[in-house]
């Protein structure tokens, strides 16, 4: 063993710190390896419009979300629901846009209302699809496969994020999730999506038990990286490796600058009420990524859980509700500051919406049909799709006439520009052409 | 909130995961495609009569988790085939399944979530017979049920579900399907105790054919699936009171007949009489009979993916299945079979399978018997997307390449240096690292060398030189230093031991088994 001094390999891919990010993209043998370098941006890319979506995990209730001040649809409401209608006094107006004019708010949407005084907000009213099942898991399948049978698309990724990547976003960050797990949206992504917790969890540790040896470690560990021949398996592992690690570096680098810009906004954050901070710093990591330059096409966030408000609704749903609009109004803040409103649109999706008549529990019970909702710069605001009838409140379910299909579609073709012909090979029993976009 | 079958349950504020999945593309692969099987090359299945030392590794590393020097004598006294029948006999461990039970869980008839993974990592981590829990696990990704059905007075039916997959798949398929199909937590996964005459549930129907038994339409029609909706009802989750005794409630999965759809079916183009709760083994019993070649097929190409290679030629599976079948569908002589053929044992199978987290993780931790507390391991687990008795849906868990997502190989490295963070954690004390290496081999090469072995991680000559130049340097605040590899100074040792444990345990090598 001879006393040479220390000398780093080649460590050309992963200088600590480096701007430049690049994420997993490792197929069997075949290299699809799609690093992408780029300069460290304090701005959004300009003129690249991205989709945002915000997922209500347990299925909101809609009918509490939006609901009516007059007439006989009020008469209808209050009868259905005797101890959890909201009262007009309660609500929200929604005068100040097209199509609800006898209808509010759930009072802690105030953001929301602005949104929609400002002609950014779109309510799309019954959206559904056919032979609804009050399952979570099959609703759930549902949305995120894009299909009525989420197994049932031979050939094709089950996730219809999944399917628009690999057809139009195939880079390493062109589809990204936030804070939700694995979603099955993803599912069959060629590219290996980044699907993330926070930014913060996406971070090699240090290791201050063994502080300066550590680091000593970590660059025995880069140069055996680099060393490792291509070839085989071993080799593609090695590739993905330092591209975790580069990518690691380019996201903390995205948080770092924009931490650095020092003008975001305020993100509501844990607090003693467990429904609330929860989304939050997801949109800031996402406001982050957007500041930091990413390429990325559709986002996808959301409240993992607590809309299945079985019993005692209340306070609960104003509580979801209330972290919602606060986090949405930090993120419009924020994408108004880094001028990025425009280029950017947020669906907010669940999968399902709840009985119309209230259970033994004050609280409501797995449905169909339910709102989406859609804002941003770009947005044609106001009532789309179809408005609730009496008739339809007096029935059990809320009936669905805009299939989500569509939605997805809409947002795929008139907002990212692409086109989504043969992302969701279903038949569709109703077909509705949008114009939110 | 009820419980998901897809996606993550979000239980608690954490870390969560980053991979995916990709069933659509090729069956239990998760590559996402983008390579061509080879030509079909059969395979020979007849047994091994002599192994190599590579051998050995292979199969260790295959059907346990990691090497530990105490299997590999075992192998060597007892040669392959009495290895593997002593496996395959399950012997049972009465003081360590004592011992997992009393550490981890506080009382037994409400054991929380966590309790019940710890429960199982235990006996993961410090099991005699590691290949029961390699094979449980099989089942538990291929059956996948996750414990968040469960509503907490329930929990304890984790037990039974938990114990099915690590002591009653050695015997005949049928057996099994059957045991599956009425276990209490499946039944309540996949809705079975909903499922009544009046609105019989398809999920189990549908995923008993779909992912447990024949794959993906091969085999089955939407009209079969009704029909077997109809035959699967008739259970029912039941509160009882005082269960327990002294106050404390529980719930029960019963039969109920009233429920029950006992019209006659028509399944597979055949007959299914009303038989009452019979009618679930009749329903795995005319699957068998019916679809025997496509269901062997399934399961046999199944395990070939986890102990073999991916993609295994149709010959190859068919003359696993043909045996299967021949055996009456005898598990213990499939696995018997697959693992002391020559194709088990052929360079293709060597070129490494990706390693889960829990290969990962779990072998670590045996090899090095570095441990740290297991909230600390359950943790890094979640981080991971692979917490026992949490899989993230019916589908189970990824496959293959779509482990190496790029957060999910952070949190391996991440991983290996908690377990060096966390050195003053119990399960440490006197903890030291020298421990590894055998008298006689302190060199420090003999030191890379051995602990490449016993990681099976396989070094390019450069990247050995500079192992073994680590062990002779440090660092200070600004720059490496020269210090000359001592292995008689117990902190040195410990720490550029640990320090070499962290650098191999990231060799792309060590990603696979």
């Amino acid at each position: 063993m001879t006393n040479q001094s220390y000398s780093p390999a080649r460590r050309n891919f992963l200088r600590a710190g480096a701007a430049g990010a690049g994420v997993v993209a490792l197929g069997a043998y075949g290299n699809r390896h799609l690093p992408f370098s780029r300069p460290a941006l304090a701005a959004p890319l300009a003129n690249h419009k991205r989709l945002v979506v915000i997922n209500l995990v347990g299925g909101n209730d809609g009918l509490n979300t939006v609901f009516p001040d007059s007439g006989a649809v009020q008469s209808a409401y209050l009868a259905r629901r005797p101890g959890l209608a909201m009262s007009a006094a309660q609500g929200l107006s929604l005068a100040g846009g097209p199509g609800l004019a006898g209808w509010r708010l759930h009072p802690a949407l105030d953001s929301f209302q602005a949104i929609w005084n400002a002609g950014q907000l779109a309510i799309v009213g019954k959206v559904g699809y056919p032979n609804e099942n009050l399952s979570h898991f099959v609703s759930e399948d549902i949305w995120s496969s894009g299909a009525r049978n989420g197994v049932a698309l031979a050939g094709m990724a089950r996730g219809w994020i999944a399917r628009y990547a690999n057809a139009w976003a195939g880079t390493a960050t062109g589809v990204v999730s936030v804070g939700m797990g694995r979603k099955l949206d993803f599912e069959g992504a060629t590219n290996y999506p980044l699907l993330i917790a926070s930014l913060a969890a996406f971070n090699l540790k240090n290791d201050s038990t063994y502080g300066n040896n550590h680091i000593l470690r970590v660059s025995v560990v880069q140069d055996n990286l680099a060393d490792q021949p291509a070839g085989n398996l071993a080799g593609e592992i090695a590739v993905a490796q330092q591209s975790a690690q580069a990518a690691a570096a380019g996201v903390q680098a995205a948080g770092a600058t924009y931490t650095a810009w020092g003008m975001g906004a305020t993100y509501p954050t844990a607090s003693t009420n467990p429904f609330t901070g929860r989304l939050g710093p997801s949109l800031r990591d996402i406001a982050a990524m957007i500041y930091g330059g990413f390429d990325t096409r559709i986002y996808y966030t959301g409240l993992p859980g607590g809309f299945d408000t079985h019993s005692a609704q209340e306070p609960m749903h104003t509580q979801l509700l209330t972290d919602l609009d606060d986090a949405i109004a930090a993120f419009r803040t924020d994408l108004l500051a880094m001028n990025a409103w425009n280029d950017t649109v947020i669906l907010v999706v669940t999968e399902f919406g709840r009985r119309n008549y209230q259970n033994g529990s004050a609280g409501t019970d797995h449905g169909h049909g339910n709102y989406c909702f859609v804002m941003g710069g770009a947005v044609t605001g106001g009532l789309h799709g179809d408005a609730i009838t009496a008739a339809d409140i007096n029935a059990e379910y809320l009936p669905y006439t805009t299939d989500y299909r569509d939605v997805y579609r809409h947002m795929l073709e008139d907002h990212l520009g692409h086109s989504a012909a043969g992302l969701f090979p279903e038949s569709q029993p109703i077909t509705r052409t949008l114009s939110i976009l | 909130m009820v419980p998901r079958r897809c996606s993550t349950a979000f239980i608690a504020p954490a870390l969560f995961v980053f991979i995916f999945v990709c069933s659509a593309c090729g069956g239990s692969d998760g590559s996402g495609g983008g390579s061509s099987p080879p030509a079909d090359p059969g395979g020979d299945l007849s047994p091994m009569t002599s192994l190599s030392d590579a051998d050995k590794a292979h199969f260790l590393n295959r059907t346990h988790f990691g090497i530990r020097p105490t299997e590999l004598a075992s192998l060597n006294a007892m040669g392959l085939e009495a290895y593997v029948d002593w496996m395959l006999s399950m012997p049972v461990d009465a003081t360590l399944e004592a011992t997992a039970k009393s550490t981890h869980i506080t009382d037994a008839d409400y054991p929380g979530g966590n309790e019940l993974m710890y429960w199982w990592l235990h006996l993961m981590f410090h099991s005699q017979n590691p290949f029961q829990e390699n094979l449980a696990l099989f089942w538990h990704d291929h059956f996948a049920a996750s414990q968040d059905a469960l509503v907490g007075d329930n929990n304890w039916w984790m037990y039974a579900h938990v114990e099915l997959w690590r002591k009653q798949t050695t015997g005949k398929l049928r057996d099994l399907l059957y045991k599956m199909a009425t276990d209490w937590l499946m039944l309540v996964w996949l809705n079975g105790v909903e499922s009544t005459a009046t609105a019989p549930n398809e999920n189990f129907a549908r995923e008993f054919w779909e992912l447990f038994t024949l794959g993906a339409d091969n085999g089955y029609s939407q009209a079969d699936i009704v029909q077997g909706a109809r035959t699967f009802t008739g259970y029912r989750s039941v509160f009882v009171p005082n269960y327990f005794g002294a106050g404390r409630d529980s719930r029960v999965v019963q039969w109920d007949f009233s429920r029950h759809d006992n019209g006659s079916k028509t399944i597979f183009g055949q007959t299914l009489n009303g038989n009452g709760a019979a009618e679930y083994q009749d329903l795995v019993d005319l699957t068998l009979a019916a679809r025997g070649t496509q269901v062997a097929s399934y399961l046999c190409r199944k395990l070939w993916e986890y102990w073999g290679y991916r993609d295994p030629g149709a010959s190859l599976v068919n003359d696993l299945a043909q045996g299967f079948i021949a055996s009456g569908f005898d598990l213990k002589l499939l696995y018997k079979r697959i693992l002391m053929s020559k194709e088990f044992f052929s360079a293709r199978a060597k070129a490494g399978l990706v390693k889960n987290v829990l290969h990962h993780h779990v072998g670590y931790l045996r090899t090095t018997r570095c441990f740290i507390n297991m909230q600390r391991i359950d943790f890094s687990l979640r981080g991971c997307a692979q917490e026992p008795t949490r899989p993230p849906s019916v589908n189970g868990w990824p496959k293959h390449n779509a482990w190496l997502s790029s957060q999910g190989l952070i949190e391996r490295a991440n991983f290996l240096r908690d377990c060096n963070f966390y050195k003053t954690d119990p399960g440490q004390t006197g903890y030291d690292a020298g421990s590894l290496i055998p008298s006689g081999q302190t060199g420090d090469a003999q030191v890379v060398d051995h602990l490449c072995w016993l990681l099976n991680v396989r070094l390019e000559t450069a990247q050995r030189d500079r192992c073994i130049l680590y062990l002779n340097q440090d660092r200070n605040t600004t720059s490496v230093v020269s210090q000359p590899w001592d292995f008689s100074n117990a902190t040195q040792r410990d720490k550029k031991i640990r320090g070499l444990l962290y650098i191999l345990g990231q060799h792309p090598t060590y990603q696979l088994r």
